[in-house]
């Protein structure tokens, strides 16, 4: 970038030479370099930078240990918000058994992501449980809040009644189809039976042939109660004429589970049964029906039956 | 013949001492009388931290940089690169990746000569001073886990000019 004025010519002049012409001559010379150097003066250098900036990244808080108090069956949870700058975080809520440590499905209500600050989850089982919170915010995850304090749930009441059919009466076991001649009784001693437990037990008998006599009763129960019984099946007739008996757990109409199940087939010519143990842990909570059942195959006499007693929701 | 003689001798004269003095107000000379002119060679800027805002996923946030100028010139900021992070492993966590963190290219505004500095109005360097210039940063919406309470180090790279 430099200016080599010593090349900046006089410009010759075919006019004679005059005073004027000289001072012209001069003027222009000196004003010559002014105007080489202006235009360099316009011309920028051009220079480089280089180096960093450093940017933090902030972190979700762990969460804060939530406060669960217990009704029934239900948990109320809430918890302490977790701050990230102004970012709106969510919580993720999780059960642990208080003893193992081992988590365990969550009620819906409680389960998905939220922003809020507190939920509650219905129907928690009966057990002894604590409850943590994760902030999340997008794809970060914070880490988990401490445990809650340790909440203990009990199971409802059953709403199942007369169980153990010590009423003396079928009440309110429905029979179907209706009972007339035989179908369902309560009893106290049958064909060399014995009640399982006190003095009464139900007996299911066929009203005709190749269909069920029923013997049914709906309850309510939360996820993880288990409903269970004592059942026997009494056959009487010889293949090929294969009665069957069974206790099946309905829901909505539909078989879930049979619990207990026996047959001519199974058991042989006149295959009998002692009183035999059956239960089902229910999986979500709702209403489900224990259904007793049996059949007279083949032929219309020599029938086959089934016992029931001691039925609970626990 | 005499007279022009002189004149012509005294103009290179002149001429050398205007250009010297005005020269001089952009870099240095040694205007011994000689016609040479020394070799300066323009010195690069150095962009340094001075604050940024944290980021999480999606967020975006202004960081203030400096610029200095060693020249004995002044300077015009003409553009800084946009920047980006590099990838970060964490042990235990996983990877934050490359380009979780970036920041945006800067420029002059309209046919503005330089970039405006942060306070909004002044464009030029002083000679051996500094300025501070924004930059807007900003961190992916689905930036890794692992990103969670680190550090990114952007590297920048910036354009200037003398603005004498």
């Amino acid at each position: 970038m430099t200016t080599d004025v010593s090349r900046v010519e006089v410009p010759r002049r075919a006019r004679p030479r005059r005073s004027v012409g000289r001072r012209t001559l001069i003027v222009g010379a000196l004003l010559g370099p002014l105007t080489v150097v202006a235009g360099t003066a316009r011309a920028a250098w051009q220079a480089g930078g280089a180096g960093t900036v450093t940017v933090p990244a902030t972190a979700l808080p762990a969460g804060a240990a939530p406060a669960a108090t217990v009704s029934g069956q239900d948990v109320d949870l809430s918890w302490a918000a977790a701050t990230m700058d102004s970012a709106v975080v969510s919580y993720q809520i999780r059960r642990y058994d208080a003893s193992t440590g081992v988590q365990q499905p969550i009620g819906s209500a409680c389960d998905a992501l939220t922003v809020d600050l507190s939920c509650r989850e219905a129907g928690v089982p009966a057990g002894n449980w604590t409850y943590r919170v994760t902030p999340v915010y997008a794809t970060w995850v914070g880490a988990p809040s401490p445990d809650s304090a340790t909440v203990t749930t009990t199971a409802a009441a059953s709403d199942l009644a007369n169980g153990d059919f010590e009423t003396g009466s079928l009440s309110p076991w429905t029979s179907t189809p209706a009972p007339s001649s035989s179908g369902a009784s309560v009893e106290n001693a049958f064909n060399g039976y014995q009640p399982h437990g006190g003095s009464y037990f139900a007996v299911v008998a066929p009203e005709g042939q190749d269909t069920y006599t029923h013997l049914a009763q709906p309850f309510t129960a939360t996820a993880g109660q288990t409903v269970s019984g004592w059942a026997f099946f009494d056959g009487q007739d010889y293949l090929p004429f294969d009665d069957d008996g069974a206790v099946v757990i309905q829901q909505d109409g539909s078989d879930l589970a049979t619990v207990f199940a026996a047959s001519i087939g199974t058991l042989g010519n006149h295959g009998k049964t002692g009183w035999t143990a059956w239960s089902y842990t229910v999986p979500s909570s709702g209403t489900y029906t224990v259904d007793a059942r049996v059949r007279n195959r083949g032929d219309g006499s020599v029938p086959s039956y089934l016992g029931l007693d001691d039925v609970t929701v626990q | 013949v005499k007279r022009r003689t002189k004149i012509a001798a005294i103009i290179p004269t002149l001429a050398v001492l205007i250009v010297t003095g005005i020269a001089g107000a952009a870099w240095l000379s040694t205007a011994s009388g000689s016609l040479t002119a020394p070799a300066l060679r323009a010195q690069n800027s150095v962009i340094a931290t001075v604050s940024a805002g944290a980021l999480y996923p999606g967020a975006s946030r202004t960081a203030l940089v400096s610029v200095t100028n060693p020249n004995p010139f002044p300077v015009v900021v003409t553009g800084i690169a946009s920047g980006a992070s590099v990838a970060q492993v964490i042990a235990d966590i996983g990877t934050c990746s490359a380009g979780s963190v970036t920041s945006a290219a800067v420029a002059p505004v309209g046919s503005a000569v330089g970039v405006l500095q942060s306070d909004g109005t002044t464009m030029t360097i002083a000679a051996s001073g500094s300025a501070n210039y924004e930059l807007t940063t900003q961190m992916l919406a689905n930036s890794d886990n692992a990103c969670q309470g680190l550090e990114f180090t952007l590297p920048l790279t910036a354009t200037l000019a003398s603005n004498a």
